[in-house]
Parts: structure tokens; sequence; C-alpha cells
């Protein structure tokens, strides 16, 4: 676990949930300590799962920071933490919550993190992070939901063919809660998804490859021109077919994709489920990338 | 006004034109036009001082003023009691930035645009402490009183931290259970019952160190529980922390008077810093795009020298093809300008559109030179305008409303633009009409209004200019080849019709010339042949076409 976990560390990291209550917020705390080995963190929320109303919809639990931390928030959130923060730059527009600022920790306590109305706006702040080093790590609180938009965030390294399994670059873990009731379904999509981070990068110089724009969709995979050996994606997240179906399509054609995204890991809370059930149900793929209830005592 | 800029194709030039603040952008998003002679002399002073700044830096002196302009950030302007964090953050990054570009400019130009520096007291006031000059935080040094209480929230951090530790120690000897920097674990419920206890005994043990909850059959979930030492400092940290706010709101009201007090400086450096931020955009753009400064007149006539219509240029550029810059001077109230289709007689009034967009809106303009006037309104009149909401008006009837509105402007300086104006009514219902305008604005100095036309029968009238398009060289032209090409070549497409319309483009002359009212060989016809029309069926037009004109004459 602990090998996993320092995988942060540099990087930006996107933790997302298959649903509410997945997990997220309590891995951000996990990894938070592993990403500081590297510097300063910066923590970012974005959207919720299933939380309505303007004031929630962007509004994350509370996450205990320590001095250098850059956090994503608003004045007055900032100013009723337990921590004191100082203003590094104000991000366009409003929520309502309040004016949202960067705000880096003078000293440890817990704050509330608010996400950004619009996601060009957390874009910019995390391009001026880098800029101005005010952190060499982030981690990134944020639905599945968002996963897409996500994936246009600037990594650390400049976006590009070239952004690929190296240092600085935009990875995500995957908070998962297992039960038997929805065992089926999240087998199901941790072997997708586990197939679709290891997709290969295409490099551009195959001519059979046909190149897709945009999200795929079933109507889309159906509607491929006759006698499509290949084609590419501009990256995972971009996939919106139902895990079988894809999976049927990944024996008929070569998937390529023009970005890769490292995937840290699956943390898989289990509910009354033994390990050995979950690995049944999951077969021979993801195991690797399984990191089972990073909570459990030892 | 929005019509004559959209027909000028303006908006993606004004694109090009970026200044760095948000107090420029503001003036960028507005895009004001300038109806006042002396308003727009200043701005193009402006630009020019802003010219021979960049003329004497180098690439690194310009990119620092860049980097200190985009850095500036809006300030609050209306007098307040108090001004929270980020309020003040952001008076002092734009003093910070402020002081440091006004450090980087001569003292000329410091003078010319007003960019004084007053608020040297508030700016170091906003820097008490540790802090980054560019960032605010409400530092221990602004009041002993708020250092003190800061001291005694550590004392108790420390404390609070040393107890955790030990209570964390004593869970791990207890339970064999270690957090590390987790907030909770999940221990299966057998973890926790002692063999010798009773159940009794063994919760109310384990309830001393540990909140337990249900997490699934086999598990629970726990987390250390607060000792009452723990929540008594809790509760001592909290106190402090209201008192902590309270001292911090005590430094804020403190700042914010100062802050107050320099406001109308404030105000001075924002609007100093915007002039400066809008002339050096201005400037950027004219060496980008080779701009120069325009010329007013009174009421003289206007003078297009080497005018460049940017957005065809971009397209000649992008296709290949020649692009030939607008000679004119409009010296009438009135223009008239004939030519044939493709003759470039819409270019001529969407150049001087262009032109006179780029010189209201204070920008240099993409011309050797041009003399022009200042106008306070702008139409334009004819296909392609914006028909509103009206209902069951014909497209004559839309141009007829576009008209009436020129009409009542007519008392003020006014540029109008009338492209092929009745054009989808009866040609000599239209020649009646157009003749009546002309007549009617050669008598306005107020006016400049130029129609682009095909109808050959308007009046000949004095005080109104009439020029044409030079026309189709036809000088080398084979006009056999499109019959060459068979039947099809009338449904030209693709890089066949590219060609068609290069040769066009290469054998016409974008010339205005004066325009005498004797009868020529139609281009337009000759157009359609080169467009693949067949040539027999062309000639035959042909012939009907010098017959009329013998005829009429």
């Amino acid at each position: 676990m602990e090998q996993v976990l320092r995988g942060v560390a540099g990087a930006v990291t996107a933790i997302t949930g298959f649903e509410k209550g997945s997990g997220k917020t309590a891995f951000l705390s996990l990894a938070l300590p592993h990403a500081r080995q590297a510097g300063p963190v910066a923590l970012f929320t974005i959207g919720s799962d299933g939380a309505s109303g303007p004031a929630k919809r962007s509004r994350s639990a509370g996450i205990r920071v320590e001095p250098g931390d850059v956090v994503l928030t608003t004045e007055p959130l900032a100013r009723a933490s337990e921590s004191r923060f100082e203003i590094l730059h104000t991000v366009p527009g409003r929520v309502a919550l309040g004016r949202l600022v960067l705000g880096r920790a003078r000293r440890g306590g817990c704050v509330t993190l608010v996400g950004a109305e619009h996601f060009s706006a957390l874009s910019q702040a995390m391009t001026l992070i880098r800029a101005e080093g005010w952190a060499a790590s982030a981690l990134i609180d944020g639905a599945v939901a968002r996963m897409t938009q996500i994936a246009a965030l600037p990594g650390w390294a400049p976006p590009g063919p070239e952004s690929t399994r190296s240092a600085g670059r935009l990875q995500f873990a995957f908070a998962v809660r297992a039960d038997r009731g929805n065992l089926a379904r999240v087998a199901a999509r941790i072997r997708l998804l586990d197939r679709l981070a290891d997709l290969p990068l295409d490099d551009g110089r195959d001519p059979e490859v046909l190149r897709l724009e945009g999200p795929l969709t079933s109507e889309g995979l159906r509607a491929l021109p006759q006698g499509t050996a290949a084609f590419s994606l501009e990256d995972f997240t971009k996939v919106f077919v139902e895990p079988p179906e894809f999976l049927r399509a990944l024996e008929a054609r070569r998937v390529l994709v023009r970005r890769t995204f490292h995937l840290l890991c699956f943390a898989v809370i289990l509910r009354d489920l033994s390990r050995q059930a979950f690995l049944e149900a999951l077969g021979p793929h993801g195991a690797p990338r399984i990191l089972f209830n990073p909570y459990e005592a030892a | 006004m929005r019509e004559f800029f959209t027909y000028a194709e303006f908006e993606d030039f004004w694109q090009k034109f970026r200044p760095l603040t948000p107090f420029g952008r503001e003036v960028h998003a507005r895009r004001p036009v300038q109806t006042r002679a002396d308003e727009l002399e200043a701005l193009w002073d402006q630009t020019q001082v802003a010219l021979d700044l960049l003329a004497g830096c180098d690439e690194f002196q310009a990119s620092r003023l860049s980097h200190h302009l985009k850095r500036l950030p809006r300030i609050p302007r209306e007098e307040r009691a108090l001004y929270d964090e980020v309020e003040l953050f952001q008076v002092k990054k734009f003093l910070h930035n402020y002081r440091a570009l006004v450090q980087r400019l001569p003292e000329s130009v410091q003078r010319f645009f007003g960019l004084e520096w007053p608020c040297q007291d508030l700016l170091e006031r906003l820097g008490v402490g540790r802090q980054s000059p560019e960032t605010f935080y409400v530092s221990d040094e602004y009041s002993d009183e708020l250092a003190g209480i800061r001291a005694e929230i550590r004392r108790a951090d420390e404390t609070l931290a040393r107890i955790r530790a030990r209570r964390a120690a004593e869970i791990e000897e207890a339970w064999n259970l270690g957090f590390g920097t987790r907030e909770f674990l999940v221990v299966p419920r057998e973890r926790l019952r002692s063999p010798g206890d009773s159940p009794e005994a063994g919760l109310a043990r384990m309830e001393r160190w540990l909140l337990v909850e249900a997490y699934d059959q086999a598990h629970v979930l726990v987390r250390p529980r607060a000792s009452a030492e723990e929540l008594r400092l809790e509760e001592e940290r909290s106190g402090l922390q209201a008192r902590e706010r309270a001292a911090e709101d005590r430094v804020l009201e403190d700042l914010s008077s100062r802050v107050r007090a320099e406001l109308p400086h404030l105000e001075a450096c924002r609007k100093a810093v915007q002039a400066f931020d809008l002339a050096l955009a201005r400037a950027r753009l004219s060496r980008e795009q080779a701009l120069t400064r325009p010329r007013l007149t009174l009421e003289g006539p206007i003078h297009i020298q080497g005018g460049r219509f940017v957005p065809c240029e971009e397209t000649c550029r992008r296709l290949g093809t020649t692009y030939r810059p607008l000679e004119a001077t409009f010296d009438t109230s009135a223009t008239v300008v004939f030519g044939s289709n493709m003759g470039g007689k819409t270019v001529v009034l969407k150049t001087l559109a262009f032109l006179q967009a780029c010189a209201q809106t204070g920008l240099f303009v993409p011309a050797g030179r041009f003399v022009t006037r200042v106008f306070h309104s702008f139409h334009y009149v004819g296909e392609g305008a914006e028909r509103g909401p009206s209902q069951g008006l014909s497209g004559f009837g839309f141009e007829v409303r576009q008209f009436n509105r020129v009409w009542r402007d007519l008392d003020q300086p006014t540029l109008a633009l009338f492209d092929e104006f009745a054009r989808t009514t009866h040609s000599q219902e239209a020649e009646a009409l157009i003749s009546a305008i002309l007549e009617a604005l050669a008598g306005n100095p107020r006016a400049v209004a130029l129609f682009s036309t095909h109808f050959r029968g308007v009046r000949r009238l004095p005080g109104v200019r009439y020029l044409r398009m030079k026309g189709l060289d036809r000088k080398g032209l084979d006009f056999g080849q499109a019959k060459a090409e068979g039947p099809d070549s009338g449904q030209a497409t693709g890089t066949d019709l590219d060609q068609r319309i290069r040769l066009i483009d290469n054998h016409m002359e974008y010339l205005l010339v004066p325009d005498e009212g004797i009868p020529r060989n139609s281009d337009a016809l000759a157009v359609a042949t080169l467009l693949g029309m067949d040539p027999a069926l062309a000639g035959r037009a042909e012939r009907f076409f010098l017959e009329g004109n013998e005829t009429t004459s």
C-alpha cells in the first residue's frame, strides 16, 4: 500500500469514485501525507457525488492541511478554518459560498475545499500553481462523472501525446465501495477501466488507425466504417460505452489512445464481502491494481 | 452600429487587440467608439508613445512590462468600513506590480500617462511580517495581541498533538491498532474482544478509548475517542480562535482605514495603468499588423492610400492569390461605385468600413495613409444585415427600413454604405430610388455615403462622384478553355473551382477608376463563362447586352 501511495508525490492525482460514499475524500486524506514527501501539496475538489443545491454542489468535506499546503476554497471558509491562510490568488468568478481563493496554509487545521463553477478556472489555477512553484503535487477530489473534464486539466508536464507516464503526470485513483448488491456492476467497471488504462499509445504513424474525436458512444461504435481494424481515441475518459460492449469491441479491433493516463489504483472498500469473493467476481483482470481497504487494521 | 461592424468583419481583428489588465479588458469588452476628434487624437498620441517605448525596449524589457501588467488584479473602488483579506490582497498585489511597472518605465512615459507612485506607505503596511510581495497574510507582526494569541494556539496545538500521540500509543498497546495518519480504521469485530472479558466489560473498556460504529457484519469502524483533557484543550483552542478572529478584525479595520484614505490615489493609478495597458496593446497590434496613424479632417475628402481590408488580405494569403490594397479618394458626400460581379466593389466599401472602424475604436489603421472624418453614426444597408423581429417584410422592405434609419441620422456626421441597395426590386424603380437618394445626399456635407450597384441607369447628378472597378483584363484569357472542359464544367467544384476563381482573381483589376458612363463589354458575362457557363450561351447573352447598349445610347 505504501508503495502505491508514494506514487502521488510529484504528480497530479485525480481521485474519483464510482458513486456517493465511495471514500474519495478519505482516500485523499490518506494519500496527502505521501504527497507531502515531494513538497507542498495543492488540494482541489470538483463537484460531488449526488449532493444537490447550489451550496452543496461544489463543496467537499473538510480536509486537514499542514503549513505549506495550497487549497482552493472561499474567503469566508478560509477565514472560518482552524488553519490560517495566506492569500495567493483570487480565482475569477464567485460561487454560492463566496469568492474563490487559492490560499497557502500557515498553520495546520481543517478546511473545507470548494470547487470552481467553471472548469477553466480550476485549470488556470493549476497552471498558476505550477508556474509559481507553490506546490509539488496536486490531489483532486472529483466525481467519476467529471472524469472527462479532469482529463482536460493540465498535468504538471505539458499536455499532449508526450505527456505519458512520466514525472508530473496526470493520473487517476478510483475509490470503490463494493458490497453484494453492486459487486457485478463494480467488477465490470473495474475490468473496463483496467483495460482502458492499458490501451496502447497512438503515435500517429500507422495510417490504418482511424482517429476519432470526442466521446465514443454505442452509436459511434456501431457507426464505425466497415473494415475499421483500428481506431484511436483522445484518451480513455472518452469512452461512454457499457463495459460488455466495449470489451467486445476490444476483441474485434485494435483500440488506441492519443494520450495515456496512469491508473494509480482502485482503492476498494468491501462491505460484507470477502476479498476472495471480490477477486473471483473481478476475474483475472485488475487484481494487480487493487488496493484493498486501505483503512483496514493490519 | 453593430451591423456596420459586422459588415466590416471587424470582430476578429478586434480580438487581436489584447490588453493585459482586467481594466484594459473591460474596455476591450465594451469596444467603445470614439466620436470626438480630440479624444481620438489623445488615444493615438498614447499609442505613439507606447510604440516609441517598444522601439527602445529589447524583448526582455518588453516581456517584463507585460509580466507586471498581467499580474495586476482588480481592486476595490468603493469606500467600505471593512475590506476583507482578499480585497487587501488585491490592493497589495496591484500596488506591488504597479510600482514594479512604473520603475521600469522612462520618466517621460510615466509623466505622459500620469503613472505616479503615491502609495508607498500603504504597500509597506500591507507587507508587514514574513510574507511574499504578491500575497497577503494577517501576520503576527501586525499586533502584539494577535502574536500572543497565536503563540497560545501553537502551544495548545502542540499539547493536543502530544496528547493524541500518547493516546495513539496507548491504543496501539492495548488493542494493537496503529492508526498512523488514518483518521479511522476498519477492524474485525473479534479483535476488540479480550479473552477474559465479559461482553459488558469488554465494551466498557473499549469505549474508554475508541468510538465504535458498525461497518458490516464482520467489522466495526473505530476512531480514537478524545480524552477529557483533549476536549478541554479543544474547547480552549476554540476560544483562542475566536479571540484570534477578533484581533485579526482589528488589524483588518486598521488596514481598511488606510486603504480608504488612499482610494483616490488608487483610482488614479488604476486609470493611468488602464490607459497605458490599452496604449501598449494598440502599439503591439500596430507592430504586428503594420498599422499607421490615421489623420483627421473636418469636412475634407477621405483619402485612402494602400488601405488593406485585413480579412480579405488574410484570405488571399491563405489562397495564395495576390491582394491589392485600395487607393481611393471620396471627395463628395455621395459616391457611386459600379462594377461587375467579383469585381471588388463590395471590398471597396468594406475596406472603408474596416479602416473607419479601426480609427474610431482608437486603433491605428492598416493603410499607408488614411485621412478621414469623425462620424457619429454608422450605417450599412444591404444584404446580410440583421432583419430583427419584424415579420412579413420582403428583402426590399427591410432595406427601406434600414434606409429610414440612415435618413433619420443625416443631421449628424454619418457614414453610410449601401451595398447593392434595392437589388431585389425592378431595376428602373431601383435606379429612380437611388437617384433620389443621391440627389438628397449630394447637398449634405455631414454625410459620406457610398453606393455599390449594378444599376447603370442611376442619374448623373452634380455633387455625386461616379467610379467603377476597372474590371477584367481579358488579355491572355482563353474563354474557349471552359468549353473544352465539357458540359460538367458548369458544376465545377473543389480544386477545379478554386482554379477558376484564381484565374478570375488574377485577371481582375481591383482598381477604382472614374466612370464616364460609356457602355463596355460585360464583365459579368465573361465571369460567367470563366465559371463554366456554356460559351455559346454566354456569347449570345453578350450580343443581347451590346444590342441593348446600342439602343439606349
